[in-house]
């Protein structure tokens, strides 16, 4: 099973891979040069890769989008051959919620495939709540809207917690599938 | 609780689209920020109605809509208030007053067009401000025409008027971008002939450039017109694909190579996501120079097909992450 972990530059995409991986995470963090530069010293040029291994042969990938949006044909590769993903989203930084709106919008056209929304810094002054952030990224109503879920990208049990949160939504949705089929 | 950001952080279209898609009814008030970000006197007074304005004033002391009456000389404040202090509380003023046969419906739709012109459409062009939605349950019938509209009608208006677009540089769809229609999209908003051709061509597959090219407008106007119509929520901005999708056939990666990041072989049977071609060459790069083909990283992903997971594989998955949830 593959999942893909996107979101903007500094949501914890890198963080949440590394937390929960079971082998060296392979990334390609370079020194920022742009804009992202302010936000933090490094950035994932092309992607990360996780894996968790579990009974004798089950394995599930992680892979986690550049936060960069020129390198958006990886995007492409990823979510194409991903199950399911999660889209992260600091609660703190509003001017970032229209580019994860974009996300979502883009990932939504190149495959429909469930997803949940992550958020990460909750407990960071100026975080949104989680009623006006889902409003902010244009899930207004509540039927439709997919599972959102508060997680520390630092922490694995926190990960994990959400991990479980989108193979659940991952399983309601094929058995939705199946009885719309 | 009110609700207090900047709009350095979150811009006014992008605030008035969460109030109308959010339905929220209550005070706004922006506060003007000096450039050491100290608060000015200089205040707006919005007041809204599940995602509509039905009011706008410099201050919150009911005085604005008498002040407006007062100005164009069609009636004094004294008759006025007494008129209105007469009604039931639970009318708009400038309904309160056409009833009594005080003023024409026009003229309440030009008190209301002055009220959003002076008090609205000139913060588009802030730089700096504080913004406080305070959720409110009384209405302001002293400031209320009785006319209202819904609160992106406000900013296409007030965009439509800026000619300094300096404070929302940042925040325009970059011209890669495309647009997509939205589905369920409903609008009161009637289009300029501009907007609807760059509408037209909302369809995810034409970048803003290419847009622009085709209608003959300059970039900067189109991704003005598409900022515009994003904010209206007629239209979404999405990216569009700089290479085209190709289904892989090549083999596994080979796993058991050098990792190229100075990272430690992973000895293992399962596949890792860099080739050592393609983690050479990124390794030997910076992130400048990645802007090349996605070949480079084609053959990184595992390349078997997007089979269905097993219920049986799930159920050990939701196990196996429950107990290091646990842990």
């Amino acid at each position: 099973m593959r999942l893909v972990v996107t979101g903007p530059v500094g949501s914890g995409k890198s963080t949440l891979i590394r937390s929960i991986s079971e082998i060296d995470v392979v990334d390609t963090d370079r020194t920022a040069t742009d804009s992202t530069a302010e936000l933090k010293n490094k950035t994932t040029v092309a992607f990360d890769f996780g894996r968790l291994t579990f009974g004798s042969d089950m394995v599930l990938h992680i892979y986690g989008t550049p936060g960069q949006e020129r390198f958006d044909f990886i995007w492409d590769m990823l979510i194409r051959k991903a199950h399911a993903y999660i889209l992260l989203v600091s609660a703190n930084r509003p001017n970032e919620f229209r580019y994860a709106r974009r996300v979502a919008t883009h990932m939504n056209q190149l495959a429909q495939i469930p997803m949940i929304v992550g958020l990460t810094h909750t407990d960071c002054p100026g975080a949104w709540s989680v009623e006006n952030i889902a409003i902010a990224l244009g899930y207004v109503d509540d039927a439709t809207r997919p599972p959102i879920v508060s997680l520390n990208p630092n922490h694995a049990s926190s990960v994990a917690q959400a991990l479980i949160t989108l193979v659940q939504h991952y399983m309601e949705c094929s058995v939705n599938d199946k009885v719309s089929a | 609780m009110a609700f207090v950001g900047y709009l350095s952080k979150f811009s006014l279209p992008e605030l008035f689209q969460f109030i109308q898609e959010g339905y929220k009814s209550g005070l706004l008030i922006i506060r003007t920020l000096n450039a050491d970000k100290t608060v000015t006197d200089k205040t707006s007074c919005i007041w809204l109605q599940q995602g509509r304005i039905v009011a706008a004033a410099e201050t919150n002391e009911n005085k604005g809509l008498l002040t407006l009456i007062t100005q164009r000389g069609w009636m004094s404040q004294d008759k006025a208030s007494k008129v209105f202090q007469m009604s039931p509380g639970n009318m708009a003023m400038g309904l309160c007053l056409k009833s009594q046969g005080l003023l024409q419906a026009e003229q309440l739709t030009l008190l209301f067009r002055a009220q959003i012109t002076s008090h609205v459409c000139p913060l588009f062009q802030l730089r700096e401000g504080q913004f406080e939605l305070t959720p409110q349950t009384s209405l302001p019938y002293a400031e209320m025409t009785g006319i209202s509209i819904p609160a992106t009608e406000a900013t296409i208006t007030g965009l439509r008027m800026l000619r300094d677009w300096s404070a929302l540089q940042n925040k325009l769809p970059d011209l890669t971008s495309g647009l997509t229609k939205k589905i369920f999209a409903k609008s009161e908003v009637r289009l300029e002939y501009s907007e609807s051709q760059v509408l037209e061509y909302a369809t995810g597959k034409m970048s803003l450039r290419d847009i622009a090219r085709t209608i003959e407008l300059s970039n900067e106007k189109v991704a003005q017109i598409a900022f515009r119509l994003i904010v209206t929520n007629l239209v979404e901005e999405c990216l569009i694909t700089t290479a085209p999708h190709k289904e892989e056939t090549s083999p596994f990666a080979d796993l058991n190579s050098t990792n190229a990041f100075g990272q430690k072989r992973i000895p293992q049977t399962q596949p890792t996501p860099l080739t050592t071609k393609a983690s050479s060459q990124l390794s030997n790069n910076n992130s400048h120079s990645l802007s090349g083909t996605s070949k480079l990283l084609e053959p990184a992903l595992d390349s078997s097909p997007k089979a269905a997971v097993s219920k049986s594989f799930l159920h050990n998955l939701v196990g196996f992450l429950q107990s290091k949830a646990a842990s």
